[in-house]
């Protein structure tokens, strides 16, 4: 597992070694590559998605940084900017922490 | 090689293959007939050799019965233990929802409870083919045709409850009190019984759409309160033979779990044993009250 508590000024996006599903409502994610990075793998864990979560989820289907993520945040929930950008980080960090996202490669500029 | 067929379990029937003079305790402790035959079957063959784990993985302890362990392609298998004086045996995947082996360490003197290994392989297989999941569960049918599955690990009143039905409604057809499966197609959710009782011995066939989620535990009194779907997802999760070992397998459980708690109707209920409050499940979960699954 990663042990950094910040994440880049990159762009961040979903992960595709992690599954998603909705269930009751509410989108669950299962990372499926957890047992190649984790030595003391026990088995498959189950992350439930909270309505903040499931907003930046559904963001995360193209790549984006997380000043972008907490300006969207922002704009949906009526949060402060400086609380949104840690809220946004945070999420990254935890989704980074169990393979759910990924940095995504800056696109080519000509 | 003796071969011992059970009937179908939820549509698949299971084939014991003998080997080495092994036999099988008489699995008709429960009279079980089978469910119509659709499609291939689960073969366990039984056999002496290797039971050590050297080349498995060790995952999940459940003492003092058996260790879960994965084999180098991420398939599952499991050490049970002789906690009775039987001979420690493997569970070890063949060919994964079809084939499966268990090996003793040294030959049985006695006729071998297949419990454990049958059941065990049998959740491997289902897991394997996406097609349904077992539930820790007294599940039942009503008169009027709706099936009832009320979860809940030992000691929450399975049993109880299924012996007070059988007093309360003749006409209420009992499936399980310990192990039902669960299934998910084009036609919805079904619930069916399993040869895999508990106390009670209740081994039904059949199967029915799965209208009610009970949660049930003892009370003092009868008490109902809705469960929402997000909370009857956190309770069942618990009580279901998800494939953990393997993450790429869980998207399908995953989405008979979503067929159930988004069509059935969901409650927790608190109970006295008494047969008065097994009517009122039954009339809780008639169809007057329940939501269709349609």
């Amino acid at each position: 597992m990663g042990t950094q508590s910040q994440v880049s000024a990159g762009r961040w996006t979903r992960a595709a070694t992690v599954l998603a599903r909705r269930v009751a409502g509410e989108t669950v994610l299962v990372p499926l590559d957890s047992r190649a990075d984790d030595p003391e793998y026990k088995g498959a864990r189950l992350y439930v998605l909270n309505e903040t979560g499931e907003f930046l989820w559904a963001l995360l289907e193209t790549p984006r940084n997380a000043a972008d993520l907490a300006r969207n945040l922002t704009l949906e929930f009526e949060t402060a900017e400086d609380r949104a950008l840690a809220d946004v980080e945070a999420f990254l960090v935890a989704l980074r922490d169990i393979g759910a996202v990924r940095e995504a490669p800056e696109p080519d500029v000509e | 090689m003796a071969v011992l067929r059970v009937g179908a379990v939820a549509g698949i029937p299971i084939v014991h293959e003998l080997c080495d003079g092994i036999r099988l305790e008489r699995l008709d402790v429960v009279d079980w007939a089978g469910t119509s035959e659709v499609s291939e079957p689960v073969v366990i063959r039984h056999e002496l050799g290797d039971a050590t784990t050297t080349r498995l993985r060790r995952m999940l302890d459940v003492p003092p019965w058996c260790t879960f362990h994965l084999d180098a392609a991420g398939e599952p298998a499991a050490l049970f233990y002789g906690v009775f004086g039987e001979v420690d045996r493997l569970l070890t995947t063949v060919t994964p929802g079809t084939r499966y082996r268990v090996r003793y360490a040294a030959a049985p003197s006695d006729p071998v409870v297949a419990l454990q290994s049958e059941l065990t392989a049998f959740s491997f297989a289902i897991a394997a083919r996406g097609a349904g999941l077992i539930a820790h569960a007294c599940a039942f049918i009503t008169a009027t045709g709706h099936g009832v599955l009320c979860p809940g690990i030992s000691g929450t009143g399975k049993t109880t409850l299924a012996r007070l039905l059988r007093d309360a409604d003749p006409a209420v057809e009992l499936l399980t009190d310990d192990r039902a499966i669960v299934t998910l197609d084009d036609r919805g959710v079904r619930v069916w019984g399993s040869p895999w009782p508990g106390a009670g011995k209740v081994a039904g066939v059949r199967s029915a759409p799965l209208t009610t989620l009970v949660f049930i535990r003892h009370g003092q009194r009868v008490e109902q309160r809705v469960v929402t779907p997000a909370e009857a997802f956190r309770r069942i999760v618990n009580t279901l033979s998800m494939p953990l070992w393997e993450p790429a397998r869980c998207g399908r459980p995953l989405e008979v779990i979503d067929g159930i708690v988004s069509r059935a109707r969901l409650i927790e209920l608190a109970f006295p044993p008494t047969t008065d409050a097994a009517r009122w499940v039954v009339t809780e979960a008639d169809d007057r009250f329940a939501v269709s699954a349609a």
